[in-house]
């Protein structure tokens, strides 16, 4: 099968990049563009977050920890470069990183609530690529997941030992009121002609609005665990 | 290139269009192995010593003992190696302990000399950069971190990944102030350590705190 549409959408599995570039370039620019997003955006997140949060960390166990989050995000970077590379895409860094690492850190605070929010967004996302019929992608996705989780857990564990402190409360819940609108953007638009060849190929099985739903819905259970109220938040998003 | 002169991206030998220097070449590696190095439009070749340039051969040292999984020779002197802080000496008792230990007495870590450690682990990336070594910089520890950073057994909670979250601190740390060439390396005796596979943790509670497993906790009767 080499063709596709969203009635008959591709269900085979493609081995490996010269598979990719056998099925022709309509397959390679979608599951280029998914890729390039990873390699873009782990970057980021290792640069602009993780990096920072080393020098705010309160004491050595969170700064080493914290120091371990960011290389194994600068990690993941590089191996989604290496599906880059394989797939021989154009400089994915040329392109821009989403707009939630356009978020400001300044605390530790805002720190544990970004692994526990921002991380579970990666987490929805890569979760979806279990299911995706590049097989490269699949694996990696498989490979990466248990530390994505990890970031998630480590960020879930200390906002929980924060709002232990009644002091400490109001500052988490102001970090999650800024945070999680910036993280919807990161499931891209409702309408999006990306994601419709995503899953036409099978590289994805989520529209963009079923992610950021359960994305919405783990977080909030998330919230509503530590007694924080979640943000009245949508779950379409069209600029 | 690896040791066998194939390209790390490909497993093929190199083609053109390379890298704009041996050092962007190395912050390009998608993994490394050991030895590795660069080759150019000529056909030479520039290890990583060579490419990193001053503090290279340093560099190259300790890199080379990590990707062989180093252990502290006999006769090393764990003691004076672990007194000399990269903030200063301090007087306190060896203790080599099990890693679940330490990270139970990091806890316990003095704060202000913690923040010292760190503003001496930062300092030295400013200087290389306005030194127009921004690249090597990057490069020594593209590679640092991808021979350093590997999978991590978190079966006791969080232990791993704290000790391997220190040992890369201290080795961006080592890795920095290696590359000046400064003969006053203040990193340079807790940079052997860490290359040995040891996790030097510092003064704690009365005792100098330096944390082995594996075949040197055996080799030491640490539980």
């Amino acid at each position: 099968m080499t063709t596709s549409t969203m009635d008959q959408p591709f269900t085979d599995t493609v081995a490996n990049a010269a598979e990719a570039q056998a099925l022709g370039p309509d397959y390679v620019v979608a599951v280029g563009k998914v890729v390039a997003s990873h390699v873009r955006n782990e970057l980021a997140g290792a640069t602009v977050f993780d990096e920072p949060a080393i020098a705010l960390a309160p004491g050595p166990q969170e700064k080493w920890l914290a120091c371990r989050i960011a290389m194994e995000e600068y990690g993941h970077h590089l191996k989604f470069n290496r599906l880059s590379n394989e797939l021989g895409l154009p400089d994915p860094l040329a392109g821009r990183a989403l707009s939630v690492f356009d978020f400001e850190l300044r605390t530790w605070v805002e720190f544990i609530v970004l692994k526990a929010v921002v991380d579970l967004a990666e987490v929805v996302l890569m979760e979806d690529l279990l299911q995706s019929s590049y097989l490269p992608l699949r694996n990696l996705a498989a490979k990466l997941l248990p530390e994505e989780k990890f970031h998630v857990s480590f960020g879930r564990a200390r906002t929980t030992e924060a709002m232990a402190d009644p002091e400490r409360r109001p500052e988490v819940q102001r970090a999650l009121d800024d945070l999680v609108p910036f993280t919807l953007p990161f499931f891209g638009r409702s309408t999006s002609s990306n994601n419709e060849a995503f899953r036409r190929w099978g590289i994805k099985r989520d529209t963009n609005d079923g992610a950021r739903a359960r994305f919405i819905e783990r977080a909030a259970s998330f919230a509503d665990d530590l007694d924080l109220r979640f943000p009245e938040v949508a779950v379409t998003w069209n600029p | 290139m690896d040791g066998a002169g194939l390209a790390l991206a490909t497993g093929h030998p190199p083609r053109p269009p390379g890298a704009t220097s041996p050092a962007a070449a190395l912050a390009a590696a998608p993994v490394a192995t050991w030895p590795l190095a660069t080759v150019n439009d000529d056909g030479r070749r520039a290890d990583v010593a060579a490419a990193l340039g001053t503090g290279g051969a340093r560099v190259a040292t300790l890199l080379g003992r990590i990707a062989g999984g180093a252990t502290a020779p006999a006769g090393v002197d764990i003691a004076g190696l672990a007194a000399a802080t990269p903030v200063g000496p301090v007087t306190e008792a060896l203790a080599l302990v099990g890693v679940a230990e330490a990270v139970e007495a990091t806890a316990a870590v003095d704060r202000a000399w913690l923040d010292a450690v760190e503003r001496s682990r930062a300092a030295p990336r400013r200087g290389l950069e306005a030194a127009g070594r921004g690249i090597e910089l990057e490069a020594a520890l593209h590679l640092a971190m991808l021979l350093a950073t590997g999978p991590v057994d978190d079966s006791v909670a969080g232990v791993a990944r704290v000790a391997s979250g220190a040992r890369l601190w201290l080795l961006g740390g080592a890795i920095a102030w290696a590359l000046t060439g400064d003969a006053a390396d203040p990193f340079a005796c807790w940079a052997d350590l860490v290359s040995y596979g040891l996790w030097p943790v510092g003064p704690v509670g009365g005792r100098l705190l330096v944390a082995v497993d594996g075949v040197q906790a055996t080799q030491a009767g640490v539980a």
